[in-house]
């Protein structure tokens, strides 16, 4: 890539009106970007709070900070949080939004208007689930097993339903949106396999969003309608089935994983090559492993259903496909570490948080085979082994990217340098803080602790409370972010247009870049990564 | 074909509006799916007593109701060839026929609620199915009868209202925008046809030949 | 415009065999010639009045996506159903499945051409 293009004279998205109204009225695809980003930061901090609570009650064996009740509420407003308005949201709606665009040379989305719509949405169910949380909370776990959820729970499950199938709709809307727009309004040049590898696999997440939540959205009114009318859908008493809500649930709920880690994946995607200076090993591979994933994705719900009442059969078919979705998460894992072979890697912190991505990914992947065995499964199945396994892809995959995301993105988001130093502390500490959280917890798992009980035998102490322990110090690392990133915002350096050097239409432009994304139409035809070893990253 | 000449940034937005009320639809086929999932699965449990439910709706309201749905769909699609021949007076009054057709269906559809009503088919306290032996699956068959066709005559309604705002809209712009917008609600229209098409064997003929 | 009309026609003439024959006892055959003229009803409003005969093949292929997508919960979720065995325990003996209204109390499966068991399974 050549010299950058000189900031323009054009004010930047920032400046273009100063108004809390003209920041939620906006159909400016940046502007939405921040709202998200403001947003899930929120959620993300209300769903840490009842980890930690429940993280304290899991110090000791007996029950003494919560009771049995309270405790089933905060775990079930954890997941409830976590996955559907921090995780599920988080890259796709913050990087989506603000670099999907910029990397593919377009003004804007393809639908702008259903894009604020789409935020809109997301803060409303998002606000629903609040008010159901301070109403009380639900009770069922987030995945709301039936006929617990539909007969005996006293808690406010329609309430949180509403919230999450409003947000659910808030998702296939983006995920629309992003499709049309890779389709439709790439640069003149940008062929498919010009594209970054952040935006196939945007649109992998997106192709997921749009055809498994609407499978969320009905089973969760089926569920509602049930309680309401007391008919026996997934009542057995009643001529239903438990396993038609599970087999619903999950049909959704396990390609939401994959909408949760391919966005991540596409992160590292950028990071990796930029700071290693290296071209990314076997483009055309990543970009098939990307869809390969997000296809076999719907092939293997039946994994969390092993101990349920499936048939033997089905599991066995469940298992064997379960096993393939590692594959091509294997070849990326490859194709990484042969990126950074031989390249010039230069430890800043979006990079730190890329090989910590990848890191705690392989893990975490690695565990799912372990899982994914009908044999194994049958006896850690609903332990913390599976806890641990489901973390270390979320906060050790998917959360590590994110931040890395930020780490990157905001000098162009924000025309601001972060403190570097400070970056590279608190990515050490949410590393380290990580390990010790999740780690004790394959060995509680492996050793027999089933999850989402408040009490335990005594020998599992120690692990809890190295696990505890963990999860202060995890809290400190996220807390760094926060006020290293604030200060920025006002102390920091002014960015240049592309202070890491990196390839990518997003870097011509001004950072932060202009209402209407660039002055001139870009030409999309140049390779992507095109990185040589002896052009060096700015500090 | 439209008489305009050939505009590239109005291809663009039609290739648009296309890919997007396409993949819309996609993402409303899995939303009815996972329904059809669940009459499957009362149906191969409890065969005997779907079929004896599926024999108590009322058939020639449910092949009435296809017919007119069918037919509305054909006159969205010759008010979309009028359009596009700038035919604008057919287009709208083919369109009043459509809007016409889709409360005929809503009027039939509540007449049919209102006879299960009287004959206590509604699930609940009152639901009785005489010649069913297992009640709790015959009710489980007019739960998924009731949600479905209630979730399909919710998205016709909005059908009716979107077909309404075309011909208002087709009267207003004389330019392409309204015959764009037309193809793409038409899209969303046929589609609601498409799910009464399997709606109305599956609920209505299902255990007749017995 | 007479394309129009033809289609609607063969609508017509679907609707109307199917309506007949659902009347006609045909065992199996019923249920299988509803789902293929539903099927050919679709693909009728499909090609000619939501245009995928001449779309470009990116429409088709969304098209084809959905429903590849809907029939993968169909056909996985139904492997669990159709595979499912009662194991009855030592003490337990069957119901005589010959008789209806008990037939009905314990999910039958008779008539259904799915089924992958026998009736009568016998107690290990």
């Amino acid at each position: 890539m050549s010299t950058p293009l000189p900031a323009t004279a054009a004010p930047s998205y920032l400046h273009d009106g100063y108004s809390l109204w003209s920041w939620i009225t906006s159909h400016d695809h940046k502007r939405i970007a921040i709202l998200y980003a403001v947003s899930i930061t929120a959620f993300f901090f209300i769903g840490a709070v009842a980890a930690g609570l429940i993280r304290l009650e899991l110090v000791t064996p007996a029950a003494d900070a919560v009771d049995a009740d309270t405790y089933n509420r905060l775990f079930t407003a954890h997941g409830v949080i976590m996955v559907w308005m921090f995780l599920i949201p988080s890259i796709p709606s913050v990087f989506g939004n603000f670099a999907l665009a910029l990397m593919i040379g377009a003004r804007d989305l393809a639908f702008p208007r259903l894009n604020l719509l789409s935020w809109y949405l997301y803060a409303g169910g998002g606000l629903f689930t609040i008010a159901a949380l301070l109403l009380g909370g639900v009770d069922t776990g987030w995945t709301f097993y039936t006929p617990y959820s539909s007969i005996f729970s006293n808690s406010h499950v329609i309430m949180t339903l509403l919230g999450v199938l409003i947000v659910g709709f808030s998702s296939i809307l983006t995920g629309l949106n992003f499709i049309v727009t890779v389709h439709t309004l790439r640069a003149p040049g940008m062929g498919w396999f010009k594209l970054p590898l952040f935006v196939w696999a945007i649109y992998a997440t997106s192709v997921i969003l749009v055809l498994a939540t609407p499978v969320l959205a009905i089973t969760l009114l089926l569920l509602a309608a049930e309680r309401i009318f007391h008919i026996g859908l997934f009542n057995p008493a009643l001529g239903g089935d438990p396993l038609l809500f599970q087999h619903l649930f999950w049909f959704y709920s396990h390609p939401a994983v994959y909408i949760m880690i391919l966005p991540a994946m596409g992160v590292a995607s950028e990071i990796i090559p930029c700071f290693a200076r290296k071209r990314v090993f076997g483009y055309k591979f990543m970009a098939f492993a990307i869809i390969g994933i997000a296809v076999i994705s719907f092939l293997v719900w039946g994994h969390h259903m092993f101990v349920s009442g499936q048939s033997v059969y089905a599991s066995m078919v469940f298992s064997v496909l379960s096993f393939m979705v590692a594959v091509p998460s294997a070849i990326k894992v490859f194709n990484w570490t042969a990126t950074l072979h031989k390249g010039s890697i230069s430890f800043t912190a979006p990079m730190l948080y890329a090989l910590g991505f990848v890191i705690l990914f392989l893990q975490g992947g690695l565990t799912g085979l372990f899982l994914a065995s009908l044999s194994i499964d049958v006896h850690v199945t609903d332990t913390y082994f599976v806890v641990a396994h489901f973390h270390y892809i979320m906060v050790g995959g998917s959360v590590m990217a994110y931040l890395g995301a930020v780490h990157y993105w905001w000098p162009k988001m924000t025309g601001r340098m972060y403190a570097e130093s400070w970056a590279r502390v608190a990515a050490l500490i949410i590393f380290a803080g990580f390990n010790l959280t999740f780690f004790p917890q394959y060995l509680l798992g492996y050793e027999g602790m089933p999850r989402r009980y408040h009490t335990y035998p005594d020998q599992f102490q120690v692990l809890n409370i190295l696990s505890s322990s963990g999860a202060a110090v995890l809290a400190i690392g996220y807390m760094l972010p926060l006020l290293y990133l604030f200060w920025s915002l006002w102390q920091g350096k002014h960015a240049p247009d592309n202070p890491w050097q990196a390839t990518g239409l997003e870097w011509q432009t001004s950072s932060p870049p202009p209402v209407h994304n660039f002055d001139h139409l870009p030409d999309g035809s140049a390779e992507p990564y095109d990185y040589t070893p002896d052009r060096a990253v700015q500090q | 074909m439209s008489a305009h000449a050939y505009d590239p940034a109005s291809a663009l937005a039609d290739a648009r509006a296309r890919i997007g009320m396409w993949v819309f639809l996609a993402s409303e086929i899995m939303f009815f799916g996972p329904v059809f999932f669940a009459y499957l699965y009362g149906r191969y449990e409890w065969p005997h007593a779907f079929f004896a439910a599926s024999r108590s709706t009322d058939l020639l309201c449910g092949a009435v109701n296809t017919a007119i749905l069918l037919t509305s769909s054909t006159a969205v699609a010759m008010a979309l060839r009028y359009a596009e021949g700038d035919l604008r007076r057919q287009a709208r009054r083919a369109l009043s026929v459509v809007m016409l057709l889709g409360f005929a269906f809503l009027l039939i559809k509540g007449y049919e609620y209102g006879q299960d009503w009287h004959e206590h088919l509604i699930p609940g306290r009152d639901f009785e199915l005489r010649d069913a032996a297992n009640q709790a699956a015959a009710q489980l068959f007019y739960f998924i009868y009731f949600f479905s066709t209630l979730l399909h005559a919710l998205h016709l309604l909005i059908g009716i209202g979107l077909i309404g705002y075309c011909r208002s809209y087709l009267k207003r712009d004389t330019g392409h925008r309204a015959v764009r917008r037309l193809e793409v609600i038409g899209l969303y229209w046929h589609f609601v046809d498409i799910i009464w098409i399997f709606l109305y064997p599956a609920l209505y003929l299902a255990g007749r030949a017995s | 415009m007479r394309t129009l009309v033809f289609v609607w026609m063969a609508l017509m003439v679907l609707l109307a065999v199917t309506t007949g024959s659902a009347l006609v006892p045909l065992g199996p055959a019923n249920t299988i010639l509803n789902l293929v003229i539903a099927i050919a009803k679709t693909a009728l409003v499909a090609l000619f009045f939501m245009h995928l005969r001449h779309s470009i093949s990116l429409l088709r292929l969304i098209a084809i996506v959905g429903l590849t997508t809907l029939s993968l919960l169909f056909i996985l979720s139904g492997a669990d159903f159709v595979t499912r065995s009662i194991e009855r325990s030592a003490w337990q003996t069957p119901p005589d499945l010959r008789q209806p209204e008990i037939a009905d109390r314990y999910s039958s499966r008779d008539g259904m051409m799915w089924s992958l068991h026998s009736r009568t399974k016998s107690s290990r």
